[in-house]
Parts: C-alpha cells; structure tokens; sequence
C-alpha cells in the first residue's frame, strides 16, 4: 500500500481515480481526520471548481434533433435498400455469399469432371 | 445491434439522440465554438458509428453508444483536429455561441489541451481514455492537462506538500 501522491489527489477530488481507487479512498478517508488535510482537500477542490467554471458545455438544440431524425431515417432506408433491393444487390452480404456458394459447386464440379478424367 | 436485424427507427433515434448529446459539447469544444461548423462533423462521426457498429446493445437492452464511446469522441477528434488541415484553426469566439466572460481564457487554449481539459472536467475520462481519443500517451495528456489548468488559474493547482515526495 503506498501514499498518495499529487496526482491521486487530484484525481480523488476529481472523482476519476484509476485502477487502486478503493485503496486510494481509504487512505485519503483514513488522513481526512486530519485537520490539515481536510484544509488541503478544500483548497484543491476550489481549485477545481473555479477551473471548471471556465470549461464551457454545450447540448444540441432542437434542429439538431431533426437532423438526427433524418439521419436515421436515411440510414435505415440505405440499410433495407442494401439489404433488399435488386440495384443494391451486389453490395448486400447474400451476394456474397451466393457468390460464394455458386465458386463452391463449380469448383465441385471441376473437380468431379478432373477425378472421372483421370480414372479412364 | 446485430447485422442481421435491424432495430426499428424510433429506437435509434434514441440511441443517436444520447450520443449526441454525449458528443455535441467536445465538437463544439474542439472547434473553437463554432456550431455551424461542429455539427456537421459531429453528424459524420455518428454515421461512422451507425456504420461501424458502434451502437450496441446494453445491460438494460437498450441500444447505446456506451461501449465505443472513446471510439465515437475518437471520430469526431479525427474529423477536427488541425493537422488534417492547411492552417491551425483559430477560436472562433463569439461566433455563434454566446459566451461569457469567464469562458474566453479557455478558447485561447490551443486544440489538444483545449479537448483534453474538457473531456476531464465536464466528462471525467480517465487519462488513459483521454489518451485513447486524442491519440497520444497518457503522460502528455496529464502535462497538457496540467498546463491548461495552470493557465486557467494563473498558478499551480494547490496540493499537500508532502505529496509532492515519493513516500
């Protein structure tokens, strides 16, 4: 079990602590009934707080939301087109795979032909 | 989402919709505030995801990006980042979106530190993560980071001192 350092700090107050976070927690909790580190943990996580107020976030508004809808819409319909439609059916994965069954028989067949021509 | 069936159009509505809002803060971010310009390449990212089938089942068996989110931020940081690109692109501030005061020190930031403050504090990616969507080691990112939020205050973050030793 080691101490935490400066970066285990941070990322405790900053509640994205790695892969020893449970360790790192109960330390921290056990050192936390210390007065100045309880002040310390209060200074960094002011620190924190006044950076992120400067961080800026957005959410997307309602135009956004209809181009969404019809990005759907169109990826949907290019999918069953790819899927079902006979001018699309090239780029479907069952033709591939008939493709692939139709190479199957004819090698067979090439290979029956070559097997008889070799018994006479 | 499997290949083989596909899910009707209200449930990946659904699932573009919350990877939308996931994802529209950090293109926005990463483009220096511009919106007309971020949306698109944020619409790109999300076909690429609905392409690639990054929009999987869950736990709760509803669709969602949740397993290739670093895969989605990813995207849409290839699609914006400057070296693709002729000229670094500058802030746009006060172009679309309507900011604050307290929000022009941050767009003064350059890209990379800009993106990796923002998925830190507002997304809280671990820095392996951040690594992972920006492409570069996670000692870079932690520096870069650091430096942005030194920046931001105008000093060091505060610390204990006796963590600045390695016990």
């Amino acid at each position: 079990m080691r101490m935490p350092d400066r970066n285990d700090l941070i990322d405790y107050v900053e509640d994205t602590a790695g892969q020893d976070r449970d360790v790192q927690r109960r330390i921290l909790h056990m050192l936390a009934s210390s007065q100045v580190m309880r002040e310390s943990m209060a200074e960094l996580k002011r620190d924190l707080y006044l950076i992120s107020a400067q961080v800026p976030d957005y959410a997307p508004d309602a135009s956004t939301g209809a181009e969404l809808l019809r990005l759907s819409q169109t990826w949907i319909q290019l999918v069953y087109e790819r899927k079902f439609s006979l001018r699309h059916f090239h780029r479907s994965r069952e033709f591939y795979g008939l493709m692939l069954a139709l190479g199957g028989v004819t090698l067979l067949i090439l290979g029956m032909i070559g097997f008889s021509l070799m018994g006479k | 989402m499997k290949q083989e069936s596909l899910p009707p159009i209200k449930t990946v509505y659904h699932a573009l919709e919350n990877a939308a809002v996931d994802i529209y803060g950090f293109a926005v971010v990463c483009h220096g505030g511009a919106t007309w310009s971020a949306e698109p390449d944020m619409m790109d990212a999300l076909l690429l995801g609905l392409e690639s089938f990054w929009f999987v089942d869950g736990v709760d068996g509803q669709l969602s990006h949740r397993e290739f989110r670093e895969e989605l931020f990813r995207a849409v940081w290839d699609k914006c980042k400057e070296s693709g690109r002729e000229k670094p692109m500058p802030a746009r501030i006060g172009t679309e979106v309507p900011m604050g005061h307290d929000e022009m020190a941050f767009y003064h930031l350059p890209q990379l530190p800009r993106a990796a403050l923002y998925l830190r504090t507002k997304k809280r990616f671990s820095y392996a993560s951040i690594a992972l969507v920006v492409g570069g080691s996670e000692g870079v990112v932690r520096s870069e980071v650091e430096k942005a939020r030194e920046f931001l205050l105008g000093r060091r973050v505060r610390a204990m001192e006796w963590s600045e030793d390695n016990f």
